[in-house]
């Protein structure tokens, strides 16, 4: 780990095949994070003034699993915090001979 | 001065025990490791790695922070009514019941500082595969 001191500002998802040059896919995780974070804002706001909205629910199997929408924003933020405190790292790195397949964070 | 300590003191004034079993009780507690509490920040340093490495060139190195076990764990508290019933049921049949993983008490040995250093190493002899090595551990 280079740095630990700065956020990292994208995930980088990097795809590789045996004799081929592979391709980088870029995801810019500060937009992630600022995009989430003006909805959840948006969110509170509605349901301030409105009621709130309903869980996400899915009935099977003689139960019931809701999950209301301001906690899946919440566990969603925290989880990008999470993922860009690190500064410069790998997570993922998967060698199979053929494939190469990298996950890193930048 | 600790619990435990107070009751082998206890137990010797009261004649449960004599006084040269109670040193023998004070002596083991002073000598089993005394594991301070992490703090947050060393829990937020913390990565957790899985390393598989094979005879034929495959591998796979994971890293994940510990931290981040914590907020993926909320996930799936959320999300394993999701799982649709036939992958429910493969899972059963391979012995993985999701109902019984406790996340909480994984997060909170994570606190504790319990899960720490080599955790699984194992090597496997499969006949497709050759030799595969897995690893994993805290650091």
């Amino acid at each position: 780990m280079l740095t630990k001191t700065r956020k990292s500002f994208f995930m980088v998802l990097k795809i590789g095949m045996k004799g081929r040059k592979g391709f980088p896919i870029p995801i810019p995780l500060n937009v992630a994070q600022i995009t989430l974070d003006s909805v959840a804002d948006l969110l509170w706001f509605w349901e301030s003034l409105m009621r709130p909205f309903k869980s996400i629910t899915n009935k099977g199997d003689n139960y019931k699993t809701q999950i209301p929408l301001r906690e899946l924003f919440s566990q969603s933020r925290a989880l990008i915090h999470e993922l860009r405190r690190h500064g410069r790292w790998r997570m993922v790195e998967v060698d199979d001979g053929k494939t190469k397949v990298y996950i890193e964070f930048y | 001065m600790s619990n435990e300590r107070m009751k082998i003191l206890e137990m010797i004034q009261e004649g449960k025990i004599t006084p040269a079993e109670g040193m023998e009780l004070l002596n083991a507690i002073d000598e089993s490791p005394i594991k301070e509490k992490v703090t947050s920040s060393q829990i937020a340093d913390r990565f957790l790695r899985i390393r598989v490495t094979g005879d034929k060139v495959k591998k796979a190195n994971v890293n994940i922070p510990l931290s981040m076990l914590k907020v993926a764990s909320k996930f799936m508290a959320m999300s394993s009514g999701f799982i649709p019933k036939e992958a429910r049921e493969e899972m059963e049949r391979k012995g993985i019941d999701i109902t019984k993983l406790d996340i909480e008490e994984l997060t909170s040995l994570i606190d504790q500082g319990i899960v720490d250093g080599k955790i699984v190493d194992v090597d496997v002899d499969d006949p497709k595969e050759g030799k595969v090595q897995v690893e994993i551990y805290v650091d």
